[in-house]
């Protein structure tokens, strides 16, 4: 048994938790679709005010109200102003609560499940030799309320000073005209920094708040309590978590800065290294030294592991292939089962769908204020001749597959989140349609990656479909053969998306390489 | 993962120093000194403002930027590699001599006070190499490394605390030695062949000014005395380390102390 003390000392070594988490991650890499479903929240959340966004401008085209919106709309003070014209206020404030509303809603129910689960399954992982599937929804669904009241405590106490300088300086911004106004001004400027080192002072002892529900059963309050207790105990180690996470974080979005001044974009990279590697570990990290900060853990005896790196650069991708692979099989089987056709069908619809609404709402109004203000039919973005060839197709991929794992995940929030998704994406085709000269040069701009690209998404709104209709089979039925089937498709789900890489990444290479070459052929100029 | 299973485990370890106590690359410092390079050439051309009618500013910073983090990048896992080959060192050793004196401690009789005074020693030079080995982060001093134009500070500092960590281990390393080579010798066993003395600590301090002095270009040839030094700690290791296992076989199958 490994000792618990050496000589009175009890040592959290952060080095030898950060590298068990990563041969934890490589285990399993299932411990991956948490963090994945963290990118299909925000998805969610997207989905309601595009959904909102969506609703509120048919209506307005409906009323031939799209014109005179935009045009005060990009006044000036045209937000503001919306908002106090009745005849727009009337649809607008609505949409805007909703929206409000329901991204609030989904933001602490969905991190409730989604942290909940992520924690949860760290643990199995550190301690199991397999991780289901099926244990990532267990572990969300049993701390998912616990999960959620702590995010909301734990957000609100360590982001309320921010919030309150923010508010006051804010309030003094509009009264600046009077003396106190001015005053009010010039003080809260300097408050402002106060608050801020208040909120990440906070932020340093939270740190541990979502572990500690899952660790130690407990919430609100009481996890944000051990939290301050564990953080202040071990503040060397939680310094130092604290700050690798910042530094690989500002470092990331440092170099996807640089390299966009010499035309290669990494923004997508950036992203799809934080979610799918940088994010999982991390959180395995904390979560690890929060367990063997308890008194009753013994410290992390002495092993040695492979080099990180030679597995990064020699193994790792082989591993991915072979996922890869495997989630092309599984995207073929789900492509031709019979039994997904409803699924297939109702994606098809919704991105049809929304085609006809997009087009129908720019035919009511924004193709005629987008000419009107300087849009030339015909141009493409000139940006595409300022970038590296092979990088802008590469970001393009990148980008639309996260876009597509996140549309297939979110479809756990019952399916609606994939089906919105999708009929946005549709919507924001129908858009453009009538911005193009002509039907021949629409197509030359859309098919020769369209071809590729547009059946993918629609498989992953599908595969989204399919797992919110599972989710409200175990919703409504309750029996052990409704839990197997969602984690059946949750897994079906995962290797899906994962099988639709190498489709987006020739999509992605045509968008960025090919296309543009074939738009010059059919008369489009950059 | 090689964990250090029961059993054998005083071989295990001896044998655990191939992957420990390893070799690094003077190549590495080549790392450095492009970082060094890249990142003050990109200073100077900025602020002297030298290829402004040539090139845009933006491509000026996105280039040398873009080439510096990439240079910066195999700086940081050299900074890594330093650090983590110094704490892999130090937790196989202390596991290494707990296991020794733990073996020692249960061969020795309670009345044997030739045996029992020196082991006393040795066990508290033990508590003290423990309780002066640091365990740095690797992972966070290179990613301090890594940051532009201030991770040289971070480098300064990091190569500092490598310094006086090594210095503070090789001293109180040398005087466990010596209690476990009195303990071996009252015992009547053959005692630990000689290793080369650890004679004067490095001047760490001397070392950090003269880098901050010269703008961080000494730190370069300390970096290179980093890679260069703890070879001759680890020659030192190849030597008594086989002694050290002979001298506690596994128990119950052969003479102990």
């Amino acid at each position: 048994m490994a000792r618990t003390v050496l000589f009175g000392l009890k040592r959290i070594f952060f080095d030898r938790i950060f590298d068990r988490s990563y041969w934890t991650w490589r285990r399993h890499p299932a411990i991956i679709v948490p963090s994945m479903l963290g990118t299909a929240i925000t998805v969610i959340e997207q989905s309601i005010y595009t959904l909102a966004l969506v609703v509120f401008l048919t209506i307005l085209a409906m009323r031939g109200m799209i014109p005179g919106f935009l045009s005060q709309l990009t006044q000036p003070g045209g937000i503001i102003a919306v908002f106090q014209n009745s005849t727009f206020a009337l649809y607008l404030i609505p949409a805007t609560v909703v929206s409000i509303l329901g991204v609030l809603l989904a933001a602490i129910i969905g991190g409730g499940f989604v942290y909940s689960s992520e924690y949860g399954v760290y643990m199995e992982a550190w301690n199991k030799d397999k991780v289901s599937f099926g244990s990532i929804i267990e572990n969300g669904t049993r701390n998912w309320k616990p999960m959620a009241w702590t995010i909301f405590l734990s957000t609100l106490l360590t982001w309320a000073p921010l919030a309150l300088t923010i508010a006051v300086f804010v309030v003094s911004a509009f009264t600046a005209t009077t003396l106190a106004g001015a005053v009010g001004l010039v003080v809260s400027s300097y408050v402002f920094y106060f608050g801020l080192g208040a909120s990440l002072v906070l932020a340093l002892f939270t740190v541990y708040s979502y572990p500690a529900v899952v660790i130690d059963n407990v919430s609100g309050l009481h996890a944000i309590k051990n939290s301050f207790g564990i953080a202040g105990r071990n503040l060397g180690v939680t310094l130092a978590y604290s700050v690798v996470r910042l530094v690989f974080q500002v470092s990331l979005a440092l170099l996807v800065i640089l390299t966009s001044f010499i035309g290669l974009p990494l923004a997508s990279l950036s992203a799809a290294i934080l979610a799918l590697l940088l994010t999982p570990i991390l959180h395995s990290t904390k979560t690890m030294i929060y367990y063997y900060a308890g008194p009753t853990v013994p410290e992390m005896p002495f092993e040695l592991s492979n080099p990180i790196w030679y597995d990064i650069s020699r193994r790792l991708p082989k591993a991915a292939w072979a996922k890869v692979k495997t989630g092309l099989a599984e995207g073929a089987r789900f492509l031709v089962s019979p039994k997904n056709l409803p699924f297939h069908l109702l994606s098809i619809v919704a991105f049809g769908g929304g085609i006809l609404l997009g087009k129908y709402v720019s035919d009511n109004g924004i193709a005629n204020y987008l000419l009107s203000n300087g849009y030339v039919p015909g141009r493409g973005n000139p940006l595409i001749n300022q970038v590296v060839p092979p990088a802008l197709g590469v970001d393009i991929f990148l980008n639309n597959w996260l876009v597509s794992i996140a549309t297939g995940l979110a479809g756990l929030g019952f399916g609606a989140p994939s089906f919105a998704t999708i009929l946005f994406n549709g919507f924001i085709l129908g858009v453009i349609v009538p911005l193009s000269p002509n039907l021949t040069m629409f197509l030359a701009a859309i098919l020769p990656h369209g071809i590729i690209e547009i059946p993918s998404f629609i498989l992953a709104g599908s595969i989204g479909i399919k797992v919110g209709y599972a989710a409200w089979r175990t919703k409504l039925g309750h029996g052990p053969e409704s839990n197997n089937y969602l984690s059946d498709t949750l897994r079906q789900t995962v290797y899906v998306v994962v099988g639709l890489a190498p489709l987006f990444l020739i999509a992605g290479l045509i968008e960025g390489d090919i296309t543009p070459v074939i738009m010059r052929m059919f008369g489009w100029t950059f | 993962m090689t964990p250090v299973e029961p059993g054998d485990r005083l071989s295990t370890l001896v044998q655990l120093r191939n992957r420990t106590d390893v070799s690094l690359g003077s190549n590495w410092t080549l790392f450095a000194i492009s970082s060094y390079a890249l990142w003050a050439l990109l200073a100077i051309v900025l602020f002297t403002r030298t290829l402004q009618p040539i090139l845009s500013f933006n491509f000026v910073v996105g280039l040398f930027g873009t080439l510096g983090f990439v240079a910066s990048a195999g700086l940081s896992y050299f900074v890594y590699s330093l650090i983590n080959r110094h704490n892999k060192h130090t937790a196989r050793e202390q596991e290494l001599f707990l296991e020794a004196l733990n073996r020692a401690r249960s061969r020795t009789r309670q009345d044997d006070v030739r045996v029992l005074l020196p082991l006393s020693s040795a066990e508290g030079e033990f508590s003290k190499l423990v309780q002066k080995s640091h365990e740095r982060s690797a992972v966070l001093w290179a990613l301090l490394a890594f940051i532009p134009y201030a991770g040289w500070i971070f480098l300064v500092i990091s190569l500092y605390l490598l310094s006086q960590d090594l210095n503070a281990h090789e001293h109180v390393e040398q005087s466990l030695l010596e209690d476990i080579d009195r303990m071996l010798g009252a015992s009547g066993s053959s005692g630990l062949p000689p290793w080369t003395a650890f004679q004067y600590p490095r001047n760490s301090l001397g070392y950090a000014v003269a880098s901050l002095l010269t703008l961080g270009l000494f730190s370069l040839f300390w970096l290179h005395e980093m890679v260069r030094q703890p070879q001759a700690h680890f020659g030192n290791h190849a030597i008594f380390e086989p002694s050290l296992l002979q001298a506690f076989p596994i128990p119950n199958l052969g003479p102990g102390v």
